[in-house]
């Protein structure tokens, strides 16, 4: 299993005209460890998309580096972003198919689809799906490559309660199928601990770690919305500069 | 007042929306109907005039019966739609090109935009003129100036699409290590097609109208040539024959090409 280094020293965005250089992070450092649940987070604006993107390679201009302890393999990243992106002009399944790699079959995307409930929906277009499907779709796409690292950006957002809480249920269940690491941004506190391992808290830009928690909570026991309660008004008021945060 | 008449005005609505179904109903009768009415109004204005000028209807479809069973219709027919191919994709693909690599390259676009614009705003006339006094009255000259003319325009319509790609699912491609190639075909291909379409459909009408002028003036076989010949002549009755063909072959590709062509890339449309 693969341990992840995160160290961005400086993430900068050139002044344009009139502001100055804008500094989005610096001196941010995480380690991830193997087949850790980690969510970050921020407040919105904190650049935490800014974050993912680096890491996913989206964005090169930086300095620091992501590294691993298992030299020579590249990391494989997938990314779950804020909205689907799936490609519209494209079924279900053909957008799932296209994001694997050379030479993986589609076993795993058929055991994918028929545990998010979408067997049924793999011919359709994209557009004839609902919001909640469509996650469901890219989660699905995120999964099938069998990534060493799933980087979710708020991947939740805009869903209905009952919605969301179903499809993170489904992403603890698939995760547990197949432990890798994940890297989950959030702004919703409550969210993050009903599925971290880890929290870690970032400040405003430009972005820091500004605090770290364990979440041992056993899995089955987050089902329970007062157990999340409990944890989340403790770590408050055990913290006031986390509330300040929120 | 509205207060009063507001039931019957009601069943107004009602008979109206009926009407209009049972109009519907009809609505593959209805081309067929109003081609009847413009060849009878055609006939009558004939007769009446009784003019060279004007031929009938039964003289013109006479006409050209004889003109595609002496071959020389499908002759002439043949050679402007050889020079419709050609100028048709040269002025496609160059415009593509040139349409996305302005759609990616923002300061290259401001610069030349003012070059397209002049372009676009040149009379065809003048381009055909120049082109034939450039390279002489030459098949290499009838088809540039066609390109010339159609350029532009495609330019303008690919550059629309280039810049309207979607960053979002680029980002996404990039992420999952989608490679050029898959890239090019799953994610810009599909985007760029419908203004593909556009510019062709768009394109077909506009380069069908040049090309006569083209022959016209320096060629000695194709449709245009042969309508100057026609007009020389006094011919109507050939003239419209022509047209005819050829408005029947351009309706064609229009509905057996480039229309399912257009379906196909909607059909992921809700």
């Amino acid at each position: 299993m693969t341990r992840i280094l995160i160290d961005i020293r400086k993430k900068a965005y050139p002044a344009k005209h009139g502001s100055g250089e804008h500094i989005a992070i610096q001196d941010l450092r995480i380690e991830l460890g193997a087949g850790e649940f980690v969510c970050l987070v921020g407040p919105s604006g904190c650049g935490k998309t800014t974050l993912l993107n680096l890491i996913a390679g989206l964005d090169t201009h930086f300095d620091g580096g992501i590294d691993t302890d298992q030299t020579g393999k590249p990391l494989r990243i997938a990314y779950m972003f804020q909205n689907p992106r799936l490609l519209p002009w494209r079924t279900v399944r053909e957008n799932i198919d296209l994001a694997l790699p050379k030479g993986q079959d589609g076993k795993a995307v058929d055991h994918l689809l028929d545990v998010m409930g979408l067997s049924q929906s793999q011919s359709q277009y994209p557009e004839r799906l609902s919001l909640g499907m469509s996650r469901r779709v890219a989660l699905v796409r995120a999964f099938a490559i069998e990534p060493t690292l799933l980087l979710m950006d708020e991947p939740f957002v805009s869903l209905d309660a009952p919605t969301a809480r179903r499809v993170r249920q489904l992403l603890i269940r698939v995760w547990q199928e197949r432990p890798h690491t994940v890297l989950f941004v959030t702004h919703d506190l409550r969210e993050a601990i009903s599925l971290a391992d880890r929290l870690i808290f970032l400040s405003p830009s430009p972005t820091t770690v500004l605090h770290q928690v364990n979440i041992d909570i056993p899995r089955p026991s987050r089902e329970d919305e007062a157990v999340i309660e409990a944890f989340r008004n403790q770590l408050i008021s055990g913290h006031p500069e986390i509330s300040a945060l929120l | 007042m509205a207060l009063d008449s507001g039931s019957p005005c009601r069943n107004d609505g009602v008979l109206a929306i009926m009407r209009i179904a049972a109009l519907m109903r009809l609505a593959f009768l209805l081309p067929v109907l109003s081609s009847l009415l413009f060849l009878a109004l055609w006939q009558v204005l004939a007769s009446l005039l009784d003019s060279s000028a004007l031929p009938t209807p039964g003289t013109v479809f006479l006409v050209l019966y004889q003109e595609i069973v002496s071959g020389q219709l499908p002759f002439h027919l043949g050679a402007t739609l050889a020079r419709l191919l050609v100028s048709f994709v040269l002025a496609m693909s160059l415009g593509s090109l040139i349409g996305i690599f302005f759609g990616q390259h923002e300061k290259l676009d401001r610069f030349f935009d003012n070059w397209l614009v002049i372009f676009l705003n040149i009379p065809a006339l003048v381009t055909i003129i120049l082109c034939y006094v450039w390279f002489g009255l030459s098949e290499v000259a009838a088809i540039a100036a066609v390109v010339a003319n159609k350029l532009p325009n495609v330019v303008v319509t690919v550059r629309e699409g280039a810049r309207a790609l979607d960053r979002d699912l680029l980002e996404m491609a990039q992420a999952y290590r989608f490679g050029r190639w898959k890239t090019l075909r799953h994610v810009i291909w599909p985007q760029l097609f419908p203004y593909l379409i556009g510019a062709a459909r768009t394109g077909i009408a506009l380069i069908w109208k040049i090309i006569l002028v083209v022959e016209l003036l320096g060629r000695s076989n194709g449709m245009g040539y042969q309508l100057h010949l026609f007009f020389q002549m006094f011919n109507v009755a050939g003239i419209l024959a022509y047209t005819i063909a050829f408005v029947t072959v351009i309706q064609l590709i229009e509905a057996l090409l480039l229309k399912p062509l257009d379906r196909r890339a909607k059909r992921w449309r809700r």
